[in-house]
């Protein structure tokens, strides 16, 4: 990771009801950096930014901040910015006052509340709401709210936990390109939960890959995606069809065929197979079989689904119901 | 582990304490008392009375619930089924009774309907009578008429809103299949309503038994409940073994009856979730709908609007000279009922101006609000977190609903009546009496608002999720700036919707004080009861203006309530 980091997250452990969470989680972030948290549901990820805002004590390790132990801090002393996921904007208070709260127990003078409140208004598209009750604003528009309050004082470090989660489809391409701006534009490190590979991918400069209480991957996106570390991290992120094989002089032998991919191994090893979802349709060769069993027009592309589970995206399309050959353009070994 | 177990068990002590030495252990001495009484011992006459007053208490409640079935079964057809100008108030209008105190409702009838009410008056003068040509008060139509006041709103929400979430595919299915609309109605709409016609009626039944003011008030001394029996063999008869059988008979008459409610109340609640109301609602459309709309508004009037307006204009008419009886001077605008409240006519010892009565009433009611909300508060907060104790606790909180206000007069009577005599308790002065002691009446009636208090401040507390909390210690609030800026804005409203609850309760109680308050400490309701039942002009009018004046601060105190009031919270 390029840069100091100003967060340091080392080997938390955790248990919840009995049964362990986190397995010792350590991280690190640095200035300006998003990093994001992707894993399951269930996979500790709102804990470890729970324990990061002093909502939580770890059962061991540390948070540190600027080389400085956070455990003892407690949350209101931390100047961390939480998004929560449904937002928790409070109901008893407009806009406004939501966006003002952090300020206001900063003791900020009235006036500075006001330009800042406003600024943050602005930033977030939202500066004709600032009267309205949060009880009406759509589940779009409490997003922004939640973000602006958020903001507001500064935090010197942004987490969101699943901030999309509540919305749907339409609505959330939409917000995370907007959020990725704000994100931007504010400079401020961040720390995003969400258990959606797409999202991640397009917000994060880090990926943090959560499983089983442990991180399995961390590293850039591009990274992450070209070279996932085991059969887990490439499932999880759908980046292909996974495998098993034998390994034979020609290849690796398969349930679905011989494909045609020198492992560099001795025969008789056995090994997983990435195989990505580019392939070309061929007529000879030794190659993948299978039966089609449905077909997806794409626009650019088809992508077909086999009857053994696989699906490959194909320039052409078969008939459904036939038996085809394929070429995989893109296998790896994990 | 038992310091935290202590800190558990702290918020429960003063709550648990109070209702144990004023609701329980009552409760038991009447138990004890009522359960060995035998009637070898007394005069057989005393178990035919006891047949008799059952007999009619289930009687007048049969009819009552009938009655009250009917117009309420056709208001909230009108409710559910129609759109039209107003009618969220036609609406409050309905619920207003339901919240008034008896003896106002007592004395809006009399104004109403009384001899010396605007009916009457106007045929006497009207017709040149000498004497009132309808009697009504004393008549079991005054006990009828007056539980079809107080309870229709009942019926009207729960079959209401069952009616407006009634899908109209059925009853559409059904006319395409043949059915004429009377036979949809009878084969389709009531199977279908008939749950929630059951549980609102189960209710109405359960207070009209229970109903006290009203018999007293209006009933005159031929009708006689088992509530009525209760005070008459307490107060009249001095015979507190009689007086305790009638409170176990009406407990476990009670406790049956909120068995059936509660169990059934769970059985229909499962059955589906309906639609969404307004979707049945339509404008009257052809002349039949409107003919029909505006006769149910107009009993709707007559029933609910004129007894609540006939009693403050009761109250500033005068149409008799002086003191005299019935020389009519015709109707003329006055005060002289208000003035005459602060004015000892009687020079007499015993004899307390009424605006004393006033004055006792809220400070009786003041000191409910700031006593129900002490106990409230630690209750609520550790109920709105409950644990395995709060499991146990939550269901006694709620006894005391279940017991009669009159029972628990009694009770106080059987438990403080020379418990604090001076045999015992040395360095009280000799003539300290528990029993005259004038804040029993408010401990009464904390014990009758807690239950309430504590719904009202827990359901608020419950609406704060954890997550507030810590959304605002994130943006750097300190726990008592989390519980000032986030906890106590959101609880306030039902602080003082529960206080104006309390302070309601408290103001317009009937049962307890009639058995408790002392004559030189009158309450409102029971000097109000003292002049409705003597005789003259200016007793009459001063009724009138008490009622007035109860009427308009607890009317005050409903809107308090009701502004405040949570969605979804007060439902029955």
């Amino acid at each position: 990771m390029e840069g100091n980091p100003i967060l340091e997250v080392n080997d938390l452990f955790k248990t919840y009801d009995g049964q362990p969470l986190l397995k010792g989680i350590s991280f690190s972030v640095a200035a300006g950096q998003t990093i994001c948290l992707l894993g399951s549901s269930g996979s500790g990820k709102s804990t470890i930014l729970r324990i990061i805002a002093g909502l939580e004590v770890p059962e061991s390790g540390d948070v540190v901040w600027h080389g400085r132990s956070l455990i003892d801090v407690p949350a209101h002393q931390r100047n961390f910015g939480l998004m929560f996921q449904d937002y928790a904007l409070f109901p008893h208070m407009d806009v406004f006052e939501n966006i003002a709260f952090g300020l206001r127990m900063q003791k900020w003078a009235a006036k500075e509340i006001r330009l800042r409140v406003d600024e943050v208004l602005g930033q977030t598209n939202l500066t004709s709401f600032a009267r309205r009750k949060v009880t009406e604003l759509s589940g779009g528009e409490q997003q922004r709210v939640a973000l602006a309050r958020a903001l507001a004082p500064r935090p010197g470090l942004l987490m969101l936990d699943e901030p999309l989660g509540a919305l749907d489809r339409a609505l959330r391409e939409n917000l995370i390109e907007e959020l990725r701006g704000i994100l931007h534009t504010s400079g401020v490190p961040a720390i995003y939960v969400t258990h959606d590979q797409q999202e991640a991918f397009t917000i994060a400069d880090t990926i943090i890959l959560l499983h089983d209480g442990c991180v399995i991957q961390a590293g850039s996106a591009p990274d992450v995606f070209a070279e996932p570390v085991d059969s887990w991290v490439a499932g999880f992120l759908g980046l292909g069809n996974l495998i098993e094989g034998l390994v034979t002089p020609l290849g690796v032998e398969t349930k679905s065929g011989l494909i045609p991919y020198q492992t560099g191994l001795p025969p008789g090893e056995r090994v997983t197979l990435l195989l990505r979802a580019q392939a070309e349709v061929v007529e000879t060769g030794e190659t993948l079989v299978g039966k089609v069993c449905d077909v997806v027009f794409r626009g650019q592309d088809f992508r077909i689904q086999l009857e053994n589970g696989m699906h490959y995206t194909v320039a052409k399309a078969p008939e459904v119901g036939k038996s085809i050959k394929l070429k995989v353009l893109n296998v790896e070994i994990l | 582990m038992i310091i935290k177990g202590l800190r558990r068990l702290l918020p429960w002590l003063a709550p648990v304490a109070f209702l144990g030495l004023f609701f329980f252990y009552p409760l038991l001495r009447i138990l004890s008392l009522g359960s060995n009484f035998s009637f070898t011992s007394s005069s057989p006459n005393i178990f035919f009375r006891i047949i008799n007053v059952v007999g009619f208490t289930f009687y007048q409640a049969f009819l009552s619930t009938g009655l009250t079935l009917l117009l309420g079964l056709l208001l909230a057809y009108l409710f559910s089924h129609f759109d039209f100008p107003l009618k969220r108030l036609f609406q409050a209008l309905t619920a207003i009774p339901f919240m008034l105190p008896t003896v106002v409702v007592a004395a809006g009838f009399t104004a109403l309907l009384g001899p010396r009410g605007w009916l009457n008056l106007g045929l006497m003068s009207l017709l040149n009578l000498e004497q009132p040509p309808i009697i009504f008060v004393g008549t079991l139509w005054a006990i009828l008429l007056a539980h079809v006041f107080y309870n229709s709103t009942i019926i009207i929400r729960i079959v209401g809103n069952a009616w407006a979430s009634l899908d109209t595919r059925f009853t559409d299915a059904a006319r395409s299949l043949g059915a004429s609309p009377f036979r949809t109605f009878l084969n389709v709409t009531l199977p279908l309503l008939r749950p929630s016609i059951f549980a609102a009626s189960l209710l109405v039944f359960l207070f009209d038994f229970t109903s006290y003011g009203v018999i007293l008030l209006l009933g005159g001394s031929k009708f006689v409940t088992l509530e009525v029996e209760i005070f008459i063999q307490t107060m009249h008869m001095l015979n507190l073994p009689v007086a305790s059988l009638l409170s176990v008979i009406q407990l476990l008459s009670t406790l049956i009856f909120s068995i059936i409610y509660s169990r059934y109340v769970l059985t229909v609640t499962n059955i589906g979730k309906p639609r969404v109301g307004w979707l049945n609602l339509r404008k009257p459309g052809n002349i039949k709908q409107r003919i029909l709309v505006i006769g149910l508004l107009l009993c709707l009037v007559i029933i609910f609007a004129l007894p609540i307006l006939a009693l403050p204009l009761r109250s500033i008419s005068r149409f008799e000279a002086g003191r005299a009886e019935f020389i009519r001077v015709g109707p003329a605008l006055t005060l002289d009922y208000y003035r005459e409240l602060f004015i000892n006519r009687q020079s007499s010892l015993f004899y307390v101006p009424p605006f004393l009565a006033a004055r006792n009433s809220l400070f009786y009611a003041a000191l409910t609000v700031f006593l129900s909300l002490l106990l409230g508060f630690p209750a609520a907060s550790a109920l709105a977190r409950p644990g395995r104790l709060e499991k146990w606790i939550d269901p006694l909180l709620m006894l005391p609903l279940g017991a009669s206000s009159v029972t628990l007069g009694l009770g106080y009577i059987l438990t403080f009546n020379g418990f604090l005599n001076p045999e015992r308790w040395q360095f009280l002065p000799s003539s300290f009496n528990l029993l005259t002691f004038p804040l029993l009446l408010p401990i009464a009636h904390t014990t009758i608002a807690l239950p309430f208090v504590i719904r009202s401040l827990q359901a608020a507390m419950i609406t704060i999720p954890n997550r507030y909390r810590e959304a605002a210690a994130v943006l750097g609030a300190s726990h008592w700036q989390t519980w000032k800026n986030i906890d106590w804005p959101i609880i306030s409203r039902a602080t003082i919707s529960a206080g104006a609850f309390a302070f309601t309760i408290s103001l317009g109680e009937f049962g307890a004080a009639s058995l408790l308050a002392r004559p030189d400490y009158p309450t409102l309701p029971t000097a109000i009861y003292r002049f409705l039942s003597q005789p003259g002009g200016m007793n009459y009018g001063q009724a009138m203006a008490m009622a007035t004046m109860l009427m308009f601060i607890c009317g005050v105190g409903i809107l308090i309530i009701e502004q405040l009031r949570l969605p979804g919270t007060g439902e029955f």
